[in-house]
C-alpha cells in the first residue's frame, strides 16, 4: 500500500537543566502520494518567460525551444498557460487542456514572442495567480524563467504579491546567464515552495526545463502541511527542510490553535522523501522526566476535510547519566553541519564581494573541509571553481584569481542544497 | 556529607554511597522527576503525555511487566529506578507438562535502541523454541540463538553503535537443563543445599583474569569491569557461536535466570540464594521479591527475575 512515512531521529536524553531538543524528521512516500490522500490529480503548469529586451538574441530563442519542446511533452490530461512577462504580463495562451489542437496554438504563439520592455515580475506573478485560483484542487505549478533583476520600483508591489501568491502555487525559479540576482530569485522560489537554480547557457535551457516538467508530473499531492504540536510554553526556535534543499520555515509557521503550528510543505510526489529539522525549546524537566516536546503530522487539507497522512514524536528525558545526554544523533549532527556548510559559504561569498579576503578565506577553506566531511560532492566541486584547495581535510584553500560569474553565481544558488548521510554509515 | 549508613565521606552531589550504596536521597521525587503538574486543567493524549505541559502522566507498559504461567514458572522485569525506561525483556514459553523454556535479554544500554534490540531478541528466540518442538533442546536453543540474532541484527547494522543485547536462553525438562547464553546475564541453580552459577559471564573481567592478566580483586576495581565481550546484534563479535551447556537436575530446587540490575546487588551466589529460599513456594512472589530487593538497594539499572520451581 502507498503510503506516508514520517520517523524521527534524535537523542532525546538532555543533561539536568537543558532546554534545546533538536531532532530530524525523515517523510518518505512509498508509492504514489495520490493513493494515500485520495487527491484529484489535476496538473496545472504554468510556463512564466521573461521576454524583457534582455532576452533578445540566443536568450529568447533557447527559451521559445524550451518552451515550446516542454508544452509538446505534456501529457493530455494535464492543463498548462504560458505568461511572457516584461514591464507588464501578457497571458499568451491562457488555461487550456494539453490536447494536440491546444498544443499546436500554443506553440505558434510561442514563435511569436519578442524580447521587448523591463522587468516587473509582481505583474507576471499576478497573472499567474489569476490563473492558478480558477484550479484550486490541482497541483499547481510554475515555471518562472529571467535573466535580471526585477526593477527597483517594482520590489514593494513583489513582495505583497508574494504574500498573496503563497500557497495559492508553487514556483520554481530559473536564471539564466549572470545577470540575474541569486537573493531575489530565492526569495521568490522559497515564497513559493520552489527552487532557484542557474541555467549558464542558454543551450542548457531545453534539458532544465524537461527535468521540472518530469518532477511536476510525478506530483500527485497538493497542499501538505507539517503541523506541530508542542508543550504549553514552547518555543519553536526553528523548523527547517534539511533534505534535498537547506529552507527554514520557522517564520512560515501559520497557527492553528494554541500549540499548534502548520509548516507548508506543498505538493509531494511518488518516492519522495524529505528531511526536516526540528530545534524546540522547552521548560526544562527534572532528572527522570520524560516530556513530549513536539508531536508531528503530515495534514492533507481538501474541501474542508483534513487527514492525517503520518505522525511522529519528539521526545526529551532529563538524565544525570552523562554518557547518555552528550551523545548526539548523527543525523542532527550532519545535518547541522550541512547548515553551516550552507552559511559558511554565503558569508564566504560576501566577504569576498566586500573585498574581505582574509574572512572569505577562512569561511569557504571551512566550507570545502564541511563538503568534504559529509560527502557533499557537489558542493565541493563548486567550491573547487571558486576556490584552489590545498588540503580539503583542514580546509585550508587560497581565492582564485579568476571566477567567471556563472561559477561563483553556481555556488551561490546551489549552496543549500545538501547530502545524505552517506550510506556507509546509514 | 557522611553517608547515614557506613559513616563514609562523600561529595555533597552524591546521590548515592560510593562505599555501601546506599541511597542518599529521597530518590521517589529526583529519579522519577517532579512529573507534570498542569492537573486536572490538561488532559492525557493517547500516549500516556499530558496535552498542556507534554510530561509523560502513566507509565509505559513496559516499565514493569509479570508473566505468571503456574505458581512454580513466573518472572517479573522493571525499569529499576534511576533508567527511564525498561531495556530488559524476558518470557516465559511451557509447552508441555516437563518442557519450560525462559529467554530473558538485557539491552545493551550505550547502544541506539537498546529496548527495541532486547524485546525483537526475546521475541524472535522464543518463537524459534516454540517451532522446534520434537527436535533436542540443544538444537531448539541454538535455532534460538542464530533467530534472535537474526532479529538484533536487522535493527541496524551500518551505525558503530547498532543495537545490542544481552541474552540468556533455556530449556528445562524434569531432569536436565540446557542453556545458551551471551553477555553477562546469568542463570542459576538453587537447590536448598547447594547454590551454583550456571552461566559464565562473557565480560572484560572474566577474560583477563582467566588469562592472568589481572587479579579477580584488580579487576574488578577496573573500569572496564562491568564491559561484555559477547553479545547479540550487528556488531557482534564474529566468532559468536554461543555456548551451549548441559545441567543434570539431581535435587528439587529453583532455577533462577536474571540480568545484572539484579546480581549487581548480590554478586555473591549466596546472597541471592537465600532471598530465593526465603520467598516461599510461588515463583512470582519470589520474582517480586528480587526486584524489591534491586530496587531497595538502588534499583541502578533494569531488573529481571525469571524463576522455575523444579
Amino acid at each position: 500500500m502507498t503510503q506516508f512515512k514520517a520517523e524521527v531521529f534524535q537523542n532525546a536524553f538532555l543533561p539536568q537543566g537543558a532546554r534545546e531538543v533538536n531532532a530530524i524528521m525523515t517523510v518518505t512516500v512509498e508509492g504514489g502520494a495520490a493513493a494515500a490522500t485520495g487527491g484529484s490529480g489535476e496538473k496545472l503548469i504554468g510556463i512564466i518567460c521573461d521576454t524583457s529586451g534582455s532576452m533578445d538574441g540566443a536568450k529568447i530563442h533557447a527559451a521559445r525551444d524550451a518552451m515550446s519542446r516542454m508544452i509538446t511533452l505534456l501529457p493530455g490530461d494535464a492543463s498548462f498557460f504560458v505568461i511572457a512577462g516584461s514591464e507588464t504580463a501578457e497571458l499568451v495562451i491562457p488555461t487550456v487542456r494539453a490536447t494536440p489542437d491546444n498544443k499546436l496554438r500554443a506553440l505558434s504563439a510561442i514563435r511569436q514572442i519578442r524580447a521587448i520592455g523591463g522587468t516587473c515580475i509582481s505583474y507576471w506573478l499576478a497573472k499567474a495567480l489569476s490563473q492558478f485560483s480558477a484550479a484550486p484542487g490541482a497541483i499547481r505549478q510554475a515555471l518562472l524563467l529571467t535573466d535580471g533583476a526585477n526593477e527597483i520600483e517594482d520590489e514593494p508591489r513583489l513582495e505583497a504579491m508574494l504574500k498573496a501568491c503563497e500557497g495559492q502555487f508553487q514556483c520554481e525559479c530559473r536564471g539564466v546567464g549572470a545577470d540575474w540576482q541569486v537573493a531575489q530569485l530565492k526569495r521568490i522560489s522559497s515564497q513559493l515552495l520552489g527552487t532557484t537554480d542557474i541555467i549558464a547557457r542558454p543551450e542548457l535551457m531545453e534539458a532544465d526545463f524537461r527535468d521540472i516538467l518530469q518532477r511536476a508530473l510525478n506530483k500527485d499531492v497538493s497542499d501538505v502541511s507539517l503541523r506541530l504540536w508542542t508543550p504549553v510554553g514552547a518555543q519553536v526556535k526553528f523548523c527547517k527542510e534539511v533534505s534535498p534543499e537547506i529552507v527554514d520555515l520557522t517564520t512560515r509557521a501559520r497557527p492553528v490553535k494554541p500549540q499548534v503550528v502548520d509548516f507548508p510543505t506543498g505538493a509531494w510526489g511518488r518516492d519522495e522523501s524529505r528531511d526536516y529539522h526540528f530545534c524546540i525549546e522547552v521548560k526544562a524537566g527534572a532528572v527522570g522526566d520524560e516530556m513530549l516536546a513536539g508531536r508531528t503530522s503530515l495534514v492533507y487539507t481538501q474541501a474542508g476535510i483534513e487527514t492525517k497522512l503520518a505522525d511522529a514524536k519528539i521526545l526529551a528525558v532529563w538524565t544525570d547519566d552523562e554518557s547518555k545526554s552528550t551523545r548526539i544523533d548523527r543525523r542532527v549532527a550532519h545535518y547541522t553541519g550541512q547548515a553551516e556548510l550552507a552559511q559558511s559559504i554565503q558569508e564566504g561569498m560576501d566577504a569576498q564581494a566586500r573585498g574581505d579576503e582574509e574572512k572569505a578565506t577562512a569561511l569557504l577553506g571551512r566550507a570545502v573541509k564541511l563538503a568534504h566531511d559529509s560527502g557533499n560532492e557537489a558542493t565541493a566541486k563548486l567550491l573547487r571553481k571558486v576556490v584552489e584547495v590545498e588540503d580539503e581535510t583542514k580546509g585550508t584553500v587560497r581565492l582564485k584569481r579568476q571566477v567567471a560569474k556563472e561559477d561563483s553565481m553556481a555556488l551561490e544558488t546551489r549552496s543549500t542544497k545538501t547530502t545524505r548521510i552517506p550510506k556507509a554509515n546509514a | 556529607m557522611t553517608c547515614p549508613n557506613c559513616n563514609a565521606t562523600l561529595p555533597e552531589t552524591d546521590r548515592f554511597c560510593e562505599e555501601c550504596g546506599a541511597q542518599l536521597l529521597d530518590l521517589s521525587t529526583h529519579s522519577a522527576g517532579t512529573g507534570c503538574q498542569c492537573g486536572a486543567a490538561c488532559e492525557t493524549d493517547e500516549d500516556g503525555y499530558c496535552t498542556g505541559c507534554g510530561v509523560r502522566r502513566e507509565a509505559p507498559a513496559r516499565d514493569h511487566f509479570e508473566v505468571e504461567i503456574s505458581p512454580r514458572f513466573a518472572g517479573v522485569s522493571d525499569r529499576g529506578i534511576r533508567h527511564h525506561r525498561n531495556e530488559d525483556c524476558f518470557d516465559l514459553l511451557q509447552d508441555s507438562a516437563h518442557s519450560f523454556s525462559i529467554v530473558v535479554c538485557d539491552g545493551v544500554s550505550s547502544t541506539e535502541d537498546p529496548d527495541r534490540a532486547s524485546e525483537a531478541a526475546c521475541g524472535a528466540a522464543l518463537a524459534a523454541i516454540a517451532d522446534g518442538a520434537g527436535l533436542s533442546p540443544e538444537r531448539r536453543l541454538l535455532s534460538a540463538m542464530s533467530a534472535a540474532q537474526t532479529a538484533v541484527k536487522k535493527l541496524g547494522s551500518g551505525s558503530n553503535n547498532a543495537p545490542a543485547t544481552t541474552i540468556v536462553c533455556a530449556i528445562a525438562t524434569s531432569d536436565r537443563i540446557t542453556l545458551s547464553w551471551l553477555g553477562d546475564s546469568r542463570a542459576c541453580w538453587i537447590a536448598d543445599s547447594r547454590a551454583v552459577q550456571l552461566t559464565t559471564d562473557h565480560s572484560w573481567l572474566n577474560e583477563v583474569v582467566a588469562a592472568g592478566e589481572f587479579t579477580e580483586e584488580a579487576a574488578a576495581q577496573h573500569g572496564n569491569a562491568h564491559a561484555i565481550t559477547r553479545w547479540l546484534g550487528a556488531d557482534a563479535p564474529e566468532d559468536s557461536k554461543p555456548p551451549v551447556l548441559q545441567f543434570e537436575i539431581t535435587e528439587p530446587g529453583r532455577l533462577l535466570i536474571c540480568t545484572d540490575g539484579l546480581w549487581n546487588y548480590a554478586p555473591e551466589i549466596r546472597i541471592l540464594a537465600d532471598l530465593v529460599r526465603s520467598s516461599g513456594e510461588d515463583a512470582l512472589t519470589t520474582a517480586r521479591n528480587l526486584v524489591r530487593f534491586a530496587n531497595a538497594q538502588g534499583g541502578h539499572d533494569n531488573i529481571t527475575a525469571a524463576l522455575l520451581f523444579l
